[in-house]
């Protein structure tokens, strides 16, 4: 895919994601996003929920690249996982399931076919009884809703690695699209915005702040590249992981060179760092990860007799 | 050892190919490149030149450089490949390859015929050459350079003092930045200039580096003669040059440096091992962990862009920001991982050595500051910090 093709389907996303529609299933599928998820999946899934980011919208896209990658025909809501990697579980022997987890959008009804992980398998599920509840704190005002429900099994649609890996680049590429936003609102208000007779981003303290947030950012980007390639599961981790510290981190800079306007609901900040932390606890939150890696490189030291392992662990290649 | 083979022109036609073959070569021949631990930095500089001189009699160092200079082909991203593989097995990157990742891509592009005949000796282990840019009045300020290079007929005459050199004093070689145009010219009376350190007149001094060893030098040019055709480009036109470096030097050195941090960290994990039950340092070598990850997945990017002929421009400056900030990492959990043991013990000289290096990563090659200054000017287009106001 040229790089021309390529600005094309950004200009396309943009459009489909535009004003956060209620369900983008019809537009994504309509100008053949699907098609790229077959022919390019890294840049399909990168472009997508870059953009999705960077336009703060709130929309199921995430439902509906689970349904492209799966090849279904439709999209399915999936029932999301806000901590660990299962929103749900058999009841009992009976056979029955109940799930527990996140919607990106409310509306389910009575009944609903839902995808959700359960016990290592991607589960698609027919609801019969449906609880739903508005989020709260950090995710009030969102689309997404908190979700329980019971139903029985409709079919095992693999193990939910493969899918989860997915959704977690997914997750670090809308990261990163909000913190690509967060750099440039600051940017723009600091180039404009005049104290002591000159804009306040000539100064050098907010230059540096505005920097370190680039940098992480671009960081987080090149490792979620680089995990698309590597295909492991954890290297997935990591970069979702990496993109809500860098999110978090440009977050703290912008909130400080933007100043008490910054903090208001009259600006964009205050709802681009809500965003950000929600998507950081969906799928399992970066902050207990980071302990987790390090233990896991101590526990892969202690199996092997060389560092050969931990070596093979890095991710990509030249 | 086996001598250049036809198999290995074909491996600079694959990247994959080549780092498995290499791998395995090394495997193999591990023990007999092993060699003991240096005793003096000169040691240290000999062990890199052994080992570069073994790779490139074998003739896998020979990939990634064209045939002018003794290379059989492939570019930066076999280079890249060369670097992790050696650390992957254990071995250091060579102090040397620095000067080469840094002086190699300019010389061929600013200077064919210098390089033809120069270059082969320091990609074959055979000399050790060292980068001498900064002045005692031009560290950040590159562009402040005093020392003078005179052109006089077929001879350029120079004058003034290089310091903070890595490795210089240790260097048969110095690629060196001199200034052809008026005091007052900045970046455009500039001349980059190859002088051999066993020329009259040049004198160096070692410094010793705040973890013990003498790591740099200071040089003092008096009236030293040096042949024009040593110039690496043209008169006046050396910041083209500098800058040309730049790229190799914050994006090739960052590859290197991240295979050997690789080593390292995983050296870390097995010495803090019995500290490994403390969260606290599991959060802390695992943040390193992904900050290296992070510094990778970055300079794997920057290297297919300069193996695929493209020019990077300030954005190499969040390479240069990432690698420092994993090293200075990797280096604060060696500190606080076993606290003692690192304040007192010998057994820790190693890791006490790589912490204070680990401080000058963010100095050398353009201070963190410049970073930030570069990506502030040039990426973010921000109001420069020389807008009036108070």
């Amino acid at each position: 895919m040229d790089d021309k093709l390529k600005a094309l389907v950004r200009d396309s996303l943009q459009q489909a994601l535009a004003g956060s529609p209620k369900d983008v299933g019809a537009a994504l599928d309509e100008f053949g996003w699907r098609e790229f998820v077959d022919t390019d999946e890294a840049f399909a899934f990168t472009a997508l929920f870059e953009e999705q980011g960077y336009l703060a919208a709130d929309t199921n896209a995430l439902d509906v690249a689970v349904s492209a990658v799966l090849r279904l025909d439709g999209n399915f809501p999936a029932i999301w996982p806000l901590g660990g990697s299962s929103s749900g579980g058999e009841i009992g022997g009976s056979g029955e399931l109940f799930v527990d987890g996140v919607g990106l959008r409310g509306g389910f009804g009575a009944c609903a076919t839902v995808l959700a992980p359960v016990g290592g398998r991607l589960r698609m599920l027919s609801l019969s009884s449906i609880e739903e509840a508005t989020l709260g704190g950090m995710a009030s005002g969102s689309a997404g809703v908190h979700v329980r429900g019971w139903g029985t099994h409709i079919a095992d649609l693999g193990p939910w690695p493969a899918v989860e890996r997915r959704s977690l680049l997914a997750i670090a590429s809308e990261l990163v699209g909000v913190t690509h936003r967060i750099v440039d609102v600051a940017t723009a208000q600091v180039s404009t915005r005049r104290q002591f007779g000159r804009p306040i981003g000539a100064n050098q303290s907010v230059r540096f702040r505005l920097a370190e947030a680039y940098v992480e950012m671009v960081g987080a980007r090149a490792l979620i590249a680089a995990a698309w390639e590597d295909g492991s599961p954890a290297s997935a981790r990591w970069a979702k992981t990496v993109a809500g510290t860098a999110h978090d981190a440009a977050a703290k800079h912008a909130m400080q060179v933007c100043g008490a306007i910054g903090l208001s609901e009259e600006h964009p900040l205050p709802g681009l760092v809500r965003r950000g932390l929600v998507l950081d606890a969906l799928l399992g939150s970066g902050w207990p990860e980071i302990a987790r890696v390090g233990r896991d490189l101590f526990a892969a030291q202690r199996d092997s007799d060389t560092t050969a392992e931990l070596a093979a662990a890095a991710v990509g290649r030249f | 050892m086996a001598t250049v083979t036809p198999a290995m022109a074909s491996l600079a036609a694959d990247v994959d190919e080549y780092r498995i073959a290499l791998r395995a070569w090394l495997g193999e021949h591990r023990a007999e490149l092993t060699q003991p631990p240096a005793a003096t930095r000169a040691q240290h500089i000999a062990n890199g030149l052994a080992l570069t001189n073994a790779l490139w009699r074998a003739g896998w160092k020979r990939v990634g450089w064209p045939p002018s200079v003794g290379g059989v082909g492939g570019g930066p991203r076999h280079r890249a490949t060369y670097y992790d593989e050696l650390c992957r097995a254990g071995f250091e990157v060579p102090d040397t390859d620095l000067s080469i990742e840094v002086i190699g891509p300019a010389m061929l592009h600013f200077a064919p015929e210098v390089a033809q005949e120069y270059l082969p000796g320091l990609l074959a282990g055979e000399e050790a050459w060292a980068q001498a840019f900064s002045e005692p009045e031009a560290g950040s300020d590159l562009a402040a350079l005093r020392t003078r290079g005179v052109l006089t007929g077929d001879t350029v005459v120079v004058d003034g003092q290089k310091v903070w050199t890595s490795h210089g004093h240790l260097a048969s070689r110095l690629l060196t930045l001199v200034r052809t145009g008026s005091t007052e010219s900045r970046h455009r009376g500039l001349a980059a200039l190859l002088i051999d350190t066993d020329t009259p007149g040049l004198t160096r001094n070692p410094l010793i580096f705040a973890g013990g060893v003498d790591e740099m030098c200071e040089t003092f040019f008096d009236g030293v003669r040096v042949p024009a055709d040593r110039m690496i480009g043209v008169p006046d036109r050396g910041w083209d040059v500098a800058m040309y470096m730049l790229q190799y030097e914050r994006s090739m050195y960052a590859a290197q440096r991240q295979a050997w941090l690789g080593h390292r960290l995983r050296q870390l994990v097995a010495y803090l091992d019995r500290a490994g039950s403390d969260n606290a340092t599991a959060a802390a070598i695992g943040a390193a962990w992904l900050q290296l990850q992070t510094v990778r997945a970055r300079v794997i990017e920057s290297v297919r862009r300069l193996d695929a002929g493209e020019v990077i421009g300030p954005e190499a400056s969040a390479d240069k920001i990432l690698l420092a900030r994993a090293e200075q990492s990797i280096f604060e959990v060696a500190r606080h991982g076993e606290r003692c043991r690192f304040i007192f013990d010998e057994s820790a000289a190693d890791w006490r050595a790589g912490w204070w290096y680990s401080r000058a990563t963010s100095i050398f090659g353009g201070a963190g500051e410049i970073q930030r200054s570069i990506v502030a000017d040039r990426v973010l287009r921000l109001p420069r910090d020389t807008e009036g106001g108070r």
